[in-house]
């Protein structure tokens, strides 16, 4: 029996516009296991963001319960969730003139004192991000320097550096190119195979997804499925959600055809 | 710059500090001997006594405040660029500096149109100040929570100067003769009109401030990478606005009470300071950009004095014509790196 890490029960996800509530997907049961890689997949519009910020603590669930560890999001302080949960979101970032370093460093602040100062231990596990990102070399540069794909990677040993059982990615391979794209799955692959850690990505890369992911998360007309990708109720499901004229799920060789 | 040169560059602008710090002593309608300005450090039984009481009544008083001023609004500058996350905040900009200057208007003119005899006490002026400033600030802060786009925030900031100049021209319309002399020569600001007791009060202000920033380090840090990124490394964004609210009120509230509306310092230090020292780490830029604010506000305040045909210019008219070029400077050359 794996250990369930994220639980949500009777989650109502969605958006609050003054008194109105515009719930997206109500009666959410999930339950997420230690050190898997899970892709959340979905059409535009179909909830994912809303989801994975609502699973981030960035928006407020509309209704229902969501625990870490048996603790409910409500009992934790914004610090200890900082420790549970860390993100690497969609946004860009605004001007400054940080390192790659400093960015990634940043990460250790929900373990270093009022005045942030990083420790030789803060130092050991910033280093070993790096080493699992291989932004190694880049340490010394600013970020404003790095190119798309640099940055994401640099991102990502940021939410490593966090050293939360769990880490939550918004789309990390948008505007990458194919290379890139690959490249930021195998880490994340590697990630999670070394570290335990649980991993949630939301993407757009559904042949990406399929090879990479334990489970797969799908989200379709206010409904979530979860399951392993050979399942039969996810195999439909991925047919009912991208299947049209264009595109065709090849169920053979696991991947979508177009 | 790297990590490694900091404590050079520390040192560089430390001596330069007290390079200028003399030569603001020294210029002036009477040029003071650099010997006497040593000497009345150390032993002030040598020095001449006209020039001592130069010295301490005028000169010293002046370049105190000059000190406090220039970090006060650089440091308040930087907050509000690290917290609205855009280089072109600054206490002028978003109407802070408007904000007080309201207070203080309606300190000296109000009383007149409100019919109450107005009691201009010691501390009255630099209430009105702190608490038209912290009033603008918190409107602005109030829409930054609805409306993401910054640079919609930075026009409401130059709303709010506008309205500011409106109500200040009605009340400059029904005031007396001698409260509109008094507000307008405010306006023009003034770095030498301070008591000691007054550079007192502000110095325990500038100081507090200071102090309360030792707390925010961190969370400003987070700030770098926006707010949603801040929120998920554990920081309350509640907490640290509240602060940040609290200390730039102050800071500019107060100063702009005793010394005038100062222009373009709070944007324009921060900016040098980040161009020196090229990071963005708040525990290094604070103290940089307290110490290139003093520096500035110093020569700002030197040049002002330097004797033509027996009159000072206005302070303000210093600090535009060097703070406008660095904005347009920004513009052209950085452009690039401002994102909305």
């Amino acid at each position: 029996m794996k250990t369930i890490i994220l639980q949500t029960t009777q989650l109502a996800i969605g958006y609050k516009q003054g008194k109105k509530t515009l719930p997206i997907c109500e009666h959410i049961d999930l339950k997420i296991h230690q050190g898997e890689l899970l892709c959340l997949l979905g059409r535009n519009g179909s909830g994912k963001s809303t989801l994975l910020k609502t699973l981030a603590n960035m928006i407020p669930a509309l209704e229902g319960t969501l625990q870490i560890n048996q603790n409910a999001y409500t009992d934790l302080s914004t610090k200890n969730f900082a420790k549970n949960i860390a993100v690497v979101l969609t946004e860009s970032l605004p001007e400054n003139s940080l390192t790659v370093y400093e960015t990634i460093a940043l990460g250790r602040q929900p373990y270093t004192n009022w005045l942030g100062t990083i420790t030789t231990k803060d130092q050991e596990i910033v280093k070993n991000a790096m080493k699992l990102t291989s932004t190694h070399d880049l340490q010394s540069q600013y970020i404003h320097q790095l190119s798309d794909g640099q940055l994401q990677r640099v991102m990502i040993a940021r939410a490593l550096a966090q050293d939360t059982p769990i880490i939550l990615l918004d789309e990390p391979t948008s505007h990458l190119d194919i290379h890139h794209k690959l490249n930021i799955f195998k880490i994340l692959q590697k990630i999670s195979k070394e570290t335990q850690k649980t991993i949630l990505i939301s993407t757009h890369e559904i042949n990406l997804a399929l090879k990479t992911s334990d489970r797969l998360m799908l989200i379709h007309k206010n409904l979530i499925t979860l399951g392993k990708v050979d399942e039969e109720i996810v195999q439909n499901k991925l047919k009912d959600i991208f299947n049209s004229q264009d595109i065709h799920y090849d169920a053979k060789t696991r991947q979508f055809i177009f | 710059m790297s990590t490694t040169k900091y404590p050079y560059a520390f040192a560089t602008l430390t001596l330069l500090f007290i390079v200028s710090v003399f030569i603001n002593v020294n210029v002036g309608s009477i040029n003071i001997p650099f010997s006497d300005i040593w000497h009345s450090f150390t032993n002030p039984t040598l020095v001449d006594k006209n020039y001592q009481y130069i010295i301490t009544q005028y000169r010293f008083p002046k370049t105190i405040t000059s000190i406090l001023t220039g970090i006060g609004l650089g440091v308040s500058g930087l907050l509000m660029q690290t917290f609205f996350r855009n280089p072109l905040a600054g206490p002028f900009v978003l109407g802070i500096s408007s904000g007080a200057s309201l207070g203080v208007a309606l300190m000296i003119m109000g009383g007149s149109l409100l019919g109450i005899s107005s009691f201009l006490h010691y501390f009255s002026i630099p209430l009105a100040a702190c608490l038209g400033a912290f009033l603008v600030l918190s409107v602005v802060m109030i829409s930054a929570k609805k409306i993401k786009n910054i640079l919609s925030i930075l026009i409401i900031g130059l709303m709010f100067g506008s309205f500011t100049t409106a109500m200040i021209s009605i009340l400059s319309y029904f005031s007396t003769a001698t409260e509109l002399q008094q507000y307008i020569f405010w306006s023009f600001g003034s770095l030498s009109n301070l008591q000691w007791s007054e550079i007192a009060l502000l110095t325990a202000i500038v100081s507090f401030s200071c102090f309360g920033l030792l707390f925010i380090i961190k969370p400003l840090d987070a700030l770098l990478l926006g707010e949603n990124y801040a929120k998920s490394l554990g920081i309350s964004i509640s907490k640290t606005q509240t602060f940040i609210f609290i200390i730039t009120s102050l800071l500019t509230g107060s100063i702009t009470a005793f010394v005038g509306p100062i222009a373009f310092i709070g944007l324009a230090i921060p900016h040098i300071s980040k161009l020196i020292f090229t990071t963005s780490n708040h525990r290094i830029l604070i103290p940089a950009v307290a110490i290139i604010g003093a520096l500035v506000m110093l020569w700002c305040d030197t040049i002002s004095h330097i004797p033509l045909s027996g009159k000072n210019l206005p302070i303000n008219a210093i600090t535009s014509l060097l703070g406008a070029p660095v904005v347009i400077w920004l513009l052209l050359f950085k452009s690039n790196r401002i994102h909305s």
